[in-house]
């Protein structure tokens, strides 16, 4: 099929790219195959051996950004979609990352698996196969073939995606494709404003009691970068206790979203980690809102713009209370 | 023994009239996970599946109160101060319900490090004496289930009391146990349909396919040891998160901290994992497991190389702390794979 062809010309075009820059860089960042066909896992590449397993599909869902804050110093390949160099871009905005440490193999993508939407629609744990198409997910189940329209089961940031392809990259592989998304109203978040305080606080006590205080939604993000002096795991000053009561897993969740406050990409790694399935994205997205009404600002996008927080100006145009004060 | 006949619709009536002498957890959907929660009324156990955390909360919960202590000053003297101390309360009979066989024998494994090292838990005794467990036989492995790589099996009795396997209209309850025998008296028999139908389970149980053979990954593994470029490959994905060591039904690391309060405070037991980066971090800064390779290998280690060592098999097969359950891979953020791990050690440790 054409659809096949392309992506195995992509898949070509990646390998033969990222084994000429080899000589160049420490190791490549990109992804294999993983456990089933529905799953794929992130692979240090060092040979043209490596560099024979590396893939690029839908299920390539990781955010390969994450942690590259730690590599600083070393000369790191990179393989990323479009919302993954979003990322890429806030981190060189705070000079986290350096870009001439960086060699970035940007993959135009129309779209990854979202795999909690699989899962609601069909059990998925015996999965045998999988296909994806241009209007469809093919499964193999055991019992059978299972098709499921593919824009029910892509991620919630693929479906208003703005910018499939890559913001900044050295390599670009494959065709860039037209954004189809339109400008964010963040029209999903209506609903769960209009929630009384309380109601909205019902509503994360609930979820956040399934908390297990894994981290992996801490550890999963491009832009969480203090590490362990993160205030989760600090004993001085004592933020939070070891309990794993309600008050410490909700506490810690209010203070990612603030760190994040102008800074998140959106790239939905915490909520995608979260063992629970904690929709924690929500209170990103939230603050996203208010940074964008504010400030008509939206982070990882322009690689010479200063994130709002980063700054401040005498007189904010849409903050009054100032000129009061005075 | 005649196995008992449990209903769906009397599920929840059973598991009510258990909850009345124990502290029943129970496994309950919420949103996409399945956990366990102690019982409560209208609450709807959910047996279709093997829960997002493993059972071993119910022996060793994520945090727990080893004592608590108050301070008072003399008034007279200020520089004397006296340190009132009160134990925990006495553990509840407790009653596991929906764990699967994987969780069962963990059981097992945690008994050999808080019982078995010469020195016992005796919280961790106290909660194993009172803790009972009816399992959910498996009628199919997922693709992240390996029990049969580790001496278990989809139908496996080891640490249950109670075995239930799914039959029409419910499940026949298999007592494994004599408390199981107990737990199970208020139920009726199994007729004769239910009875030819799981003895026709029980003499073709779910084929879980070939196993590979570990009985020299201990040793391989120790080959590998100082590969540090092995561990950076395998390891260089990981996100150090704790998805895979809280998950597991089997690690027993913890860590103890004083949560002072004001002249008071307690200290707790709280689960630990050798993926942080605090794990084995020293008071002089100093972290002998510096970065996620040494980390990674040594929860690969642990569970496929120490224990056996620890704790000798008499059969050739070793004793591993893992029951192949497949949370710590099912539930991995980058999908990192046990599995592929060891048989890679298993390959390159013997070329080394």
């Amino acid at each position: 099929m054409a659809a096949d062809q392309a992506k195995d010309a992509r898949q070509a075009e990646l390998r033969a790219s990222v084994i000429s820059e080899l000589p160049n860089v420490d190791f490549v960042l990109g992804y294999a195959k993983g456990f089933d066909p529905l799953h794929a896992t992130p692979i240090t590449v060092r040979s043209e051996k490596d560099a024979a397993r590396l893939i690029f599909d839908a299920t390539c869902v990781q955010n390969l950004t994450t942690g590259l804050y730690g590599l600083k110093g070393k000369r790191i390949g990179l393989v990323v979609k479009g919302c993954d160099s979003r990322s890429v871009v806030q981190l060189l905005q705070e000079k986290l990352v350096e870009r001439s440490e960086l060699v970035i193999f940007g993959m135009p993508c129309d779209g990854v698996l979202d795999l909690a939407k699989i899962r609601v629609r069909t059990d998925i744990t015996q999965v045998r196969g999988a296909e994806v198409t241009g209007e469809e997910v093919r499964l193999l189940l055991p019992d059978g073939p299972k098709v499921l329209p593919r824009r029910d089961v892509l991620a919630d940031k693929c479906l208003r995606c703005r910018y499939p392809n890559p913001i900044v990259s050295d390599h670009l592989i494959g065709q860039e494709l037209t954004p189809q998304g339109a400008e964010d109203t963040y029209a999903d978040l209506d609903g769960f404003e209009k929630l009384s305080p309380q109601e909205r606080f019902d509503f994360w006590k609930r979820q956040m009691s399934r908390c297990i205080r894994c981290y992996a939604c801490r550890n999963a993000c491009p832009l969480c970068v203090c590490k362990h002096v993160c205030l989760a795991d600090s004993r001085d000053p004592h933020w939070l206790s070891a309990e794993a009561t309600l008050q410490e897993k909700w506490l810690f969740q209010v203070m990612h979203a603030l760190h994040l406050a102008g800074r998140c990409t959106e790239c939905g790694e915490c909520q995608r980690s979260c063992p629970m399935g904690i929709p924690i994205l929500l209170l990103k997205r939230k603050m996203n809102r208010e940074l964008k009404e504010l400030f008509n600002y939206e982070a990882g996008v322009d690689p010479e713009a200063v994130p709002p927080l980063h700054t401040f100006l005498m007189e904010e145009d849409k903050i009054k209370d100032r000129g009061q004060l005075w | 023994m005649v196995a008992r006949f449990l209903a769906t619709e009397a599920l929840a009536d059973i598991a009510a009239a258990w909850a009345r002498d124990h502290r029943l957890l129970a496994p309950v959907r919420e949103g996409a996970a399945v956990l366990y929660r102690p019982w409560a009324k209208d609450m709807h156990p959910f047996l279709g599946r093997p829960p997002t955390s493993s059972a071993k909360e119910a022996l060793l919960p994520q945090t727990e109160n080893l004592l608590t202590y108050t301070y008072r000053k003399d008034r007279d003297d200020l520089t004397r101060t006296e340190v009132f101390l009160a134990e925990p309360l006495p553990q509840e009979p407790t009653l596991v319900l929906g764990s699967r066989p994987c969780d069962a024998r963990g059981r097992k494994l945690l008994d050999r490090v808080f019982l078995e090292r010469g020195v016992k838990d005796p919280l961790y005794e106290a909660r194993r004496k009172a803790t009972l467990f009816v399992t959910v036989a498996c009628e199919r492995l997922e693709n992240t289930c390996f029990c049969h790589w580790t001496g278990g099996g989809p139908m496996s009795e080891e640490g249950s009391d109670v075995l239930l396997f799914a039959v029409s209209g419910g499940f026949a309850a298999k007592a494994i146990t004599e408390a199981g025998e107990q737990l199970l008296a208020p139920l009726p028999e199994v007729g004769p349909q239910v009875q030819e139908e799981l003895a026709a389970k029980l003499a073709s149980p779910v084929e879980p396919g070939p196993a590979p053979d570990l009985s020299k990954a201990p040793e391989r593994f120790l080959k590998l040891f100082g590969d540090m470029d092995f561990w950076m490959d395998q390891s260089a994905r990981c996100l150090s998160c704790g998805v895979c060591t809280y998950l597991c039904p089997t690690c027993s690391c913890f860590n103890i901290t004083d949560e002072n309060s004001g002249m008071k405070g307690k200290r707790l037991r709280t689960w630990d994992t050798c993926m942080s980066a605090l794990y084995t971090l020293e008071g002089s800064g100093h972290n002998p497991r510096v970065s996620r390779a040494h980390r990674l290998r040594n929860r690969v280690g642990h569970k496929f190389c120490y224990h056996p060592q620890e704790f000798p098999a008499a059969t050739a097969q070793p004793e591993f702390s893992c029951t192949g359950c497949g949370r710590c891979i099912k539930s991995c953020p980058v999908s990192v794979d046990i599995r592929s791990i060891v048989l890679d050690i298993l390959e390159k440790g013997d070329k080394s």
